[in-house]
């Protein structure tokens, strides 16, 4: 792919061009947002072709908004990772084929899933403690500890308060914790 | 499991973190492809949509008229043709004799009319 030559333009004025038919604006706008969706979708489902066709089908939705895009009203990226996010816990939940408030805060078989990954890396045991994790928690800490959002652009993208967002990302990254204490010496730790 | 405090509040649990981020997940270009030709797609539609919704405010039945017969131009023909055959039926079909010598000039009429009245052409080709 080329370099994105829009680089200094905002998500918010790439979608109007867009919108208006600039196609340079399109190609811009996939170069840019096409990973973030994929990335996140992959967080949250850990497969690589399930997150890229749940990653193509948020971008569809953008492209669709656009013409109706309210400018100032919200940021494009929360708007897509609030999307992404909410197609991946649907597909958790049919997945699972239980309710997200009845999903145990650590699934059974996790500890015995890890135990089975012998070789694997420190960022590939934390993909793997993440599956574990009840869908909102999943979300609340991949948008804040892996892409790196504040507790309000959470709230946004979650449609939820902040203190809500505090809630899960504190009760994820115990339940995280507890999943990978008993990895730490395979994955470079030795014992206190 | 038994959390520590020290587990939370750093070292371990923040490297897996540092580690995730660090090992950042790129999409396939195929996915990029596919994304890109669904954005083109979607917008090959506005496209197609912004003629109807922008079209020009539609003229009155005079631009109509005029768009039928031509333009302006045909119009202002038809209408000297218009006038003119008004004038005839007000003049009367008798007169259409009077009005032919005006142009024609004498009594003369097209049939009758010799180019070359006295003259022999032969004997003026010989010559």
């Amino acid at each position: 792919m080329a370099f994105d030559a829009l680089t200094e333009v905002s998500d918010e004025t790439l979608l109007v061009l867009y919108g208006n038919g600039d196609r340079a604006a399109a190609r811009s706008l996939t170069l840019r947002l096409g990973p973030l969706a994929y990335r996140v979708a992959l967080r949250m489902l850990g497969d690589r072709a399930e997150a890229e066709d749940l990653a193509q089908e948020a971008l569809l939705r953008l492209w669709k908004i656009a013409p109706e895009w309210r400018t100032g009203e919200a940021k494009v990226s929360t708007w897509l990772y609030r999307v992404v996010t909410n197609l991946a816990t649907d597909r958790l939940r049919r997945r699972r084929g239980v309710g997200l408030d009845e999903a145990p805060e650590v699934a059974d078989g996790a500890a015995s899933a890890l135990e089975r990954m012998i070789d694997a890396d420190r960022a590939q045991a934390l993909q793997l403690a993440l599956a574990q994790l009840p869908a909102r928690q999943r979300q609340a800490v991949v948008l804040r500890h892996l892409e790196g959002l504040s507790n309000p652009e959470i709230a946004a993208a979650m449609e939820i308060g902040v203190e809500a967002v505090e809630s899960l990302t504190a009760r994820g990254k115990r339940a995280l914790a507890a999943l990978l204490e008993g990895k730490r010496e395979e994955l470079g730790y030795g014992h206190d | 499991m038994v959390m520590t405090d020290k587990d939370l509040n750093g070292t371990v649990l923040d490297d897996f973190l540092a580690a995730a981020r660090a090992d950042m997940p790129e999409p396939s270009d195929a996915f990029l492809a596919r994304a890109l030709a669904d954005a083109e797609a979607v917008q090959a539609g506005f496209q197609a949509a912004i003629p109807v919704s922008r079209a020009a405010p539609r003229g009155g039945f005079l631009s109509g008229l005029s768009a039928v017969f031509g333009g302006w131009a045909g119009l202002s023909g038809m209408a000297t043709a218009t006038i003119a055959g008004l004038w005839i039926g007000f003049a009367g079909a008798d007169q259409l004799g009077t009005v032919a010598a005006s142009y024609i000039g004498g009594t003369d009429t097209l049939g009758t009319v010799n180019l070359l009245p006295d003259g022999d052409f032969f004997a003026l080709a010989a010559e």
